[in-house]
């Protein structure tokens, strides 16, 4: 099973495993770069994006903590190559976390970015047809997604069945 | 084996067939080769579990905790801010 996590709940576990909190986030962040679970699919330019993010001298991370932790990602993920394309979320900048999850045949979209959760996203994720996929990609919340790794309900084809939707973490 | 169907433009699959008759091979074949080329891409290089969690744990030692002691809420609108300054 794969999935691709967006670029906050990737800042969040950061800040978590910098400042010695526990949360949903940064276990899920520790499971994906031991590929416990689940592979995290990312692409280049999210983990640049994740890069300038973690670089702002807001949250103050010495610089090499942000590339060791950008290093441990890239290591245990599956890279897909993307174009850039126009994918219609509200904000364009989420564009490529859709271009990722789609070339990645991802089986979850997890995020924390109310936005992505919005329909025109949606729609292009849950999408399903001959020549395009066999099965939707779920978008999910970070806690529904660390609860379903270990619960009964751990199964993209129950997800689909319940009709998950977001609660937000 | 399974059967299964995609789409793929005129342009492609012309090429496709000439590379096949020129090959003496068939498209399904190279379709396959195709499949195998990437999968061997993308998996390229990728540690095993035991030296990633191995990794994580030095990770974990070496930077837990060197920030200032915050909430997970707190750490929340901290991304919530930084997202929307994107």
């Amino acid at each position: 099973m794969n999935a691709v996590l967006d670029t906050a709940i990737l800042i969040s576990a950061a800040l978590a495993i910098q400042r010695d909190t526990m949360s949903s986030s940064r276990r899920l962040f520790e499971r994906g770069v031991c590929r416990d679970g689940f592979d995290i699919v990312t692409s280049e330019p999210m983990l640049r994006e994740l890069s300038d993010v973690l670089s702002r001298p807001n949250f103050a991370l010495p610089v090499s903590f942000a590339i060791d932790f950008v290093e441990r990602i890239a290591l245990a993920a599956v890279i897909v190559r993307i174009q850039g394309l126009a994918m219609g979320c509200r904000d364009a900048r989420d564009d490529k976390v859709l271009e990722t999850a789609l070339n990645a045949n991802a089986d979850f979209l997890v995020a924390r970015d109310r936005d992505l959760h919005e329909p025109s996203a949606r729609c292009a994720l849950e999408k399903v047809g001959l020549g395009i996929r066999d099965r939707p990609i779920r978008v999910v919340s970070v806690r529904a997604f660390a609860d379903a790794l270990d619960g009964p309900r751990f199964s993209p084809l129950v997800f689909a069945a319940a009709g998950e939707l977001h609660p937000f973490t | 084996m399974k059967r299964t169907n995609f789409y793929v433009d005129d342009e492609r699959l012309t090429a496709l067939k000439h590379v096949a008759a020129t090959e003496k091979s068939s498209v399904s074949d190279l379709v396959r080769e195709g499949i195998d080329r990437v999968i061997r891409e993308r998996m390229r290089g990728r540690p095993d579990r035991a030296r990633l969690r191995d990794d994580l744990q030095a990770f974990l030692r070496k930077y837990t905790g060197k920030g200032p002691k915050s909430t997970e809420s707190e750490i929340e609108d901290l991304v919530t801010e930084a997202m929307n300054e994107r």
